[in-house]
């Protein structure tokens, strides 16, 4: 059965915040004005999480890039009274933007509080509309929104294999972070499936998955850094 | 007050009505993207070329639908980026279709910087141009025209070199950003030329500050080697951070050493010194081709310490760590390590160089490099070569231009070793000449009033220049003071080539093409002057033979399609290939017609060539000796001269500065890898999160202890004044335990989300390193008052 | 504070009052209902669809070639239209329109129809190509129609495709259709 997931290896990331912006730039996701922002507003679906410890010199920083951990136990679909967010046959935990109304239980529910609440409907000039990404539905104000795995690069992938009358490869379907990624720290795969790259890499010693003990068996694991 | 049964029913309905009136209005799905009754057929293309928003120039791959650009990633062909890219580069889409572009030419009807314009057709604007500097030559005096150029690499820096020396004009002026790195290798290598560092067939770097994975030449190039070559993690580059703040490289660099600011020379000499002591360094390398390693004789018959006696007498490791404030086992292990890697490369730049001792604090670090023989090497620092490109024909100079090119530049170069700020010294020049020295200023990608730190010396200059000609698409401060706007097409749009930068060592010429069709009347800045070169004629108009930028790039690019070596971008595989066949002297020629190779060139975003033969001894040293020269003679003669002493090597530790009781705390200015000059406020994206830690929104911040914070009773996310004997500004204070107490560190090129600049470089005190005139930027003192 | 208003001083009910509120109440609701679901979609020219598949025999594919192949079906537009209509075709007024308007100059620009929200992956490779299905079972009668309809043939909401992929077997998850 296929499960979709994610590998981080923190050994290779820099920060660099290629992954989050791709993601805004893949997702459509709206930016919000100033004062919103500091209101903790903001929304993004990717987000390299960082804490520094230690007085100057002996400084050291604690992070991990966070997307969904898309849990294969997920708190937020417990709550959700009208079955807006769910979890899919290959264990993508969807978010079915016209169904929401908007309560926010699954962003209090959310341990890892990757969804975003759209507190305002999207703000593009007529020119901006013009990069907005034709594969993803914008959201307007009032739903909650989170990251999908880019899951419509998989509806186009799915196809794509149908018509060729073949199984979905690796390669076709990476979401636009793991994409992008420079140093190739985010690896994405089928965890059951033994060829690809993530099913290896989760079984490595360092592999490990944030607040594990809550037991919501996230999917997007975590390779410690060995530095 | 029991309500009725009815009361209670009219209730209901009243709520029922007004979530009623809700729910229909936010029900009801409001499509986003453009839903008109037209259809478009969806037609996705792929199509690769080169990104212009910073010097680093990646290669693109942009995702257009439709001629919508809806998404940017790297050009998995390109050696450098390989497919990856920064988040500026993929933020290009909000810069591309940001809603405040200005969109024909401008001329202006108002008070200079009122803001007020009327709208004028091209052939208009470039008619008004062409005449103004027709009849300043027809009067004599084609001096008068500048131009002021923002970072310009490649043909379009060419062009406008070309058109100033034909028309007669000896002012191009650069806002280039000198990192002092070349005055280092004209001495030590005689090659004046930026080193390029092979980072990716290193194993160990050694970063003097350099912001590699933020905001270095190419952060791509960085991150390509920090990955490793083929995703595994065998073979991957250690890196090592050596910084005065709790850096993102330093955070996420293997290692990371805290220095105090303006001593990353003395902290290089004190490796050195464990280099030589535990004869860890290439003494085969050492003693075939470098020279004043040990103590020498002069011309004039003087004995001289050379650099192993110059280092182990002064800069033993207990006397480094209490300048340096790193501890000795530290400095011992670094050197080790330095010396047990395979190749190893110390790497620096302007974090170096803009320092009181600058240029001697460069020649330390590099002289790293040299002792462990990691020079003109694989994994080393390394010289490449330029694309050999056919040049743009010899410019005409007829006697006009003569008698204009003869008067020579307003800002003549200060300082022995080095150009300092060329356009500083230019505002200042002007600002010291009678009024309408200079008649028409031209600015391309420049903005000085607010990337200069003396924007009041730009402004009393701009009062001077009767004529101001801005090629800005978007109304920034320069702009807003300009007589004339002739917007160019922004990035993605426009015909380009787009070199890597020096710091990669092998050369790449990326071609950037249009990946969406520009507006109607939009117009590209070397199309416009292209037209007014054949509007002015003759000797102009003949070294300028070109209809369009797109026919300038092919005609050069017939030099690469003639030289016999290199190849069109390709994948990995093809790349490695072509470069073994090179080593082995082999070169096939893949395209027989010029149209081919060309195509063929524009479809793959460029040109590279990935071999360097290593076995030139012209890669390593042009100095008269031919050999690397640890003692440069000129330097000593300078020094001597300037009564600092006849040895180099020594003073090189920044003391001269101190703290006062009324600018208590030391600023640090540094680039953040989100921006540029103020450009983020056109990437909305990196505005919101310009900073991954500290976490920040919009606003420009300043970094501080937590000890100094709390003792200054400032606390977390306010607002502050940050005030220097010269200035202040404003900027929301973060308490970050990565700093060191007695520091501010201080990015730059911010702006508040209402356009107010936040830049610490206008607040430093002008003192420069009188050997290169480049300005200090760690002697600045500066306390902090809440706003 | 609304049902104190909705009497009158001697604390009888105002039965008009009440009448406005259930109004109000039904066009907040309806209303925009109605008004999403009556926008007539306006065409360039008077297509008769009759006429060219049934009489000249012509496939659907002539003028909508992606449907085969991409997300959109794909609308015809002058280049297909010239094909024939550069000379007067026929005898009726709007056929001797369209050549009028072709050697005008006029680019006939087609108006989609049936369309998506677009929170929906939809693309006709998926349905046509792959799945087989008939153009009618979503598109009705619209070959045998002689003008074009101002309105979608068949009223394409989620009922309808879940009613088609549960008979159909296919896939009922959200994250299938949904984005």
């Amino acid at each position: 059965m296929t499960r979709w997931g994610m590998v981080i290896d923190l050994d290779r990331c820099t920060g660099c915040a290629a992954c989050e912006v791709a993601c805004k730039s893949e997702n459509n996701i709206a930016t919000v004005p100033p004062h919103q922002a500091e209101m903790g507003r903001v929304m993004s679906w990717m987000r390299v999480l960082a804490h520094t410890v230690g007085d100057f010199p002996d400084t050291h920083l604690e992070f991990y890039p966070r997307p969904c951990m898309h849990c294969d136990n997920p708190p937020c679909i417990k709550v959700c009274p009208v079955r807006a967010t769910y979890i899919d046959p290959e264990g993508i935990v969807g978010q079915i933007y016209p169904r929401c109304i908007g309560c926010r239980y699954c962003a209090n529910a959310c341990p890892f509080t990757v969804k975003y609440f759209n507190w305002y409907g999207p703000e593009w000039s007529d020119s901006e509309r013009q990069h907005l990404n034709p594969d993803v539905s914008p959201r307007t104000k009032g739903v909650i929104e989170k990251c999908s795995f880019c899951h419509h690069r998989l509806q186009r992938a799915r196809e794509q294999a149908r018509a060729e009358n073949r199984d979905v490869r690796e390669e076709d379907y990476q979401p636009a972070c793991a994409e992008i990624c420079p140093t190739r720290a985010i690896v994405f795969g089928d965890l059951d499936n033994p060829t690809h790259h993530v099913a290896e890499l989760k079984e490595d010693p360092r592999a490990m998955r944030i607040m594990e003990d809550l037991g919501t068996q996230p999917k997007v694991y975590y390779l410690r850094a060995r530095r | 007050m029991r309500p009725t049964r009815r009361e209670f029913l009219w209730a209901m309905g009243a709520t029922a009505a007004s979530v009623g009136l809700r729910w229909s209005s936010d029900l009801v799905w409001a499509p986003q993207v453009p839903d008109d009754l037209g259809w478009a057929p969806g037609t996705e293309q792929f199509v690769n070329s080169a990104c212009l928003i910073c010097p680093a120039r990646c290669g693109i791959r942009g995702r257009v639908v439709d001629d919508r650009l809806v998404r940017l990633g790297g050009n998995p062909f390109h050696p450098m980026n390989a497919g990856g890219l920064c988040p500026r580069g993929i933020a290009g889409v909000q810069m591309l279709y940001h809603p405040d572009r200005i969109a024909s030419p401008l001329r202006r009807v108002g008070e200079r910087g009122a803001d007020s314009w009327e709208e004028i057709g091209w052939d208009e604007a470039l008619g008004q141009l062409g005449e103004r500097l027709q009849s300043l030559r027809a009067t004599g005096r084609p001096e008068a025209l500048a131009l002021m150029a923002g970072y310009c690499a490649g043909s379009m820096h060419d062009l406008w070199r070309q058109f100033l020396r034909s028309y007669g004009s000896p002012h191009y002026v650069a806002e280039d950003y000198d990192d002092g790195t070349s005055a280092v290798m004209e001495l030590m290598h005689g090659i004046a030329r930026r080193p390029g560092f092979d980072l990716e067939r290193a194993g160990f770097v050694l970063s003097f500050g350099s912001p590699l994975f933020e905001s270095w030449w190419s952060p791509l190039q960085a991150f390509a080697a920090f990955a490793g070559p083929d995703g595994s993690d065998d073979g991957r580059t250690r890196f090592v951070q050596i910084d005065t703040r709790f850096s993102r490289t330093a955070a996420h660099a293997n290692d990371w050493v805290g220095v105090r600011p303006g001593t990353f020379g003395v902290l290089a000499l004190g490796i050195a010194y464990v280099l030589i002591r535990d004869e860890l360094y290439d003494a085969g390398f050492v003693e075939r081709h470098v020279s004043g390693f040990e103590d020498y004789t002069d011309r004039e018959g003087e004995r001289r310490q050379g650099y192993r006696s110059l280092v182990m007498r002064n800069y033993r490791t207990e006397e480094v760590s209490a300048l340096t404030g790193v501890p000795v086992a530290r400095i011992t292990a670094l050197a080790r390590a330095f010396a047990q890697a395979e190749h190893s490369v110390a790497v620096f730049g302007h974090e170096v160089t803009h320092a009181p001792s600058g240029l001697l604090s460069g020649l330390a670090v590099h002289s790293l490099n040299v002792l462990m023989g990691n020079v003109g090497r694989e994994g080393g620092v390394l010289f490449g070569n330029d694309p050999p490109l056919d040049p743009l024909p010899d410019p005409r100079i007829d006697a006009v231009a003569r008698a204009g090119l003869e008067r020579g530049s307003l800002a003549r170069t200060p300082a022995p070793f080095g150009g300092g700020d060329p356009a500083s010294r230019f505002a200042a020049a002007v600002g010291d000449s009678p009024s309408e020295t200079i008649d028409t200023l031209l600015l391309y990608y420049a903005n000085p009033l607010a990337s200069s730190p003396r924007p009041d010396a730009w402004r009393e200059a701009l009062e001077r220049i009767p004529f101001v000609v801005s090629f800005s698409p978007f109304l920034d401060e320069t702009t807003a003071h300009a007589d004339l706007i002739l917007p160019d097409l922004l990035a993605f749009e426009r015909w380009q080539d787009a070199p890597t930068p020096v710091s990669y060592p092998y050369p790449v010429w990326g071609v950037a093409r249009p990946l969406v069709a520009p507006p109607p009347g939009g117009k590209h800045a070397g199309d416009a002057m292209l037209a007014v070169a054949r509007q002015l004629g003759g000797s102009v108009a003949a070294s300028l033979p070109y209809d369009n930028v797109e026919l300038l790039l092919k005609a050069r690019a017939r030099g690469l399609f003639r030289a016999r070596r290199g190849m069109t971008l390709g994948d990995a595989f093809e790349l490695e290939h072509h470069r073994q066949m090179e080593e082995r002297g082999w070169w096939l020629p893949e395209h027989t017609e010029f149209e081919a190779f060309w195509d063929e060139l524009v479809q793959r975003g460029g040109w590279t060539d990935l071999f360097l033969d290593e076995t030139d001894p012209a890669r390593l040293a042009r100095t008269p000796s031919g050999r690397v020269d640890l003692t440069p003679a000129p330097l000593l003669a300078t020094l001597a001269a300037a009564g600092r002493g006849g040895a180099l090597y020594m003073d090189v530790a920044e003391t001269s500065a101190a703290t006062t009781d009324e600018f208590p705390l030391r600023l640090l200015p540094y680039r953040v890898s989100t921006l540029s000059s103020g450009t983020v406020a056109l990437e909305r994206w990196l505005a919101e999160t310009p900073g991954l830690f500290p976490e920040v929104h919009w606003d420009p911040w300043i970094e501080v202890a937590p000890a100094t914070a709390e003792a200054q009773k400032l606390g977390d996310d306010t607002m502050v004044w940050v005030v220097a004997a010269s200035g202040r500004y404003r900027a929301r204070l973060k308490v970050f335990p990565g700093t060191a107490p007695e520091n501010v560190c201080a990015p730059y090129g911010l702006r508040h989300p209402d356009g107010e600049l936040a830049n610490p470089l206008q607040l430093l005190d002008g003192s420069s390193d009188a050997l290169t005139a480049l300005p200090n930027w760690s002697t600045t003192f500066v306390r902090l008052e809440p706003a | 504070m609304i049902a104190q208003r909705l009497r009158d001083t001697r604390g009888r009910v105002r039965p008009y009052l009440v009448l406005a509120l259930g109004i109000a109440l039904i066009a907040a609701v309806v209303l925009p209902v109605i008004a999403l679901g009556s926008s007539r979609v306006p065409q360039p020219v008077a297509f008769n669809h009759l006429k060219h598949t049934q009489d000249l025999g012509l496939g659907c594919e002539f003028c909508h070639p992606y449907a085969r192949t991409r997300a959109h079906s794909g609308l015809p537009d002058v280049t297909t239209c010239s094909m024939c209509h550069t000379s007067p075709q026929g005898t009726s007024a709007e056929a001797a329109r369209v050549t009028e308007l072709i050697t005008a100059g006029d680019l006939l620009r087609f108006n989609k129809l049936f369309r998506m929200p677009d929170h929906v992956f939809y693309t006709h490779r998926r349905h046509v190509a792959i799945a087989e299905l008939s153009c009618e079972t979503c598109h009705g009668d619209i070959a045998h129609t002689e003008r074009p309809p101002v309105r979608a043939l068949v009223k394409v909401d989620m009922d309808f495709c879940l009613d088609c992929h549960r008979k159909q077997g296919a896939t009922l998850d959200c994250n299938a259709c949904h984005r």
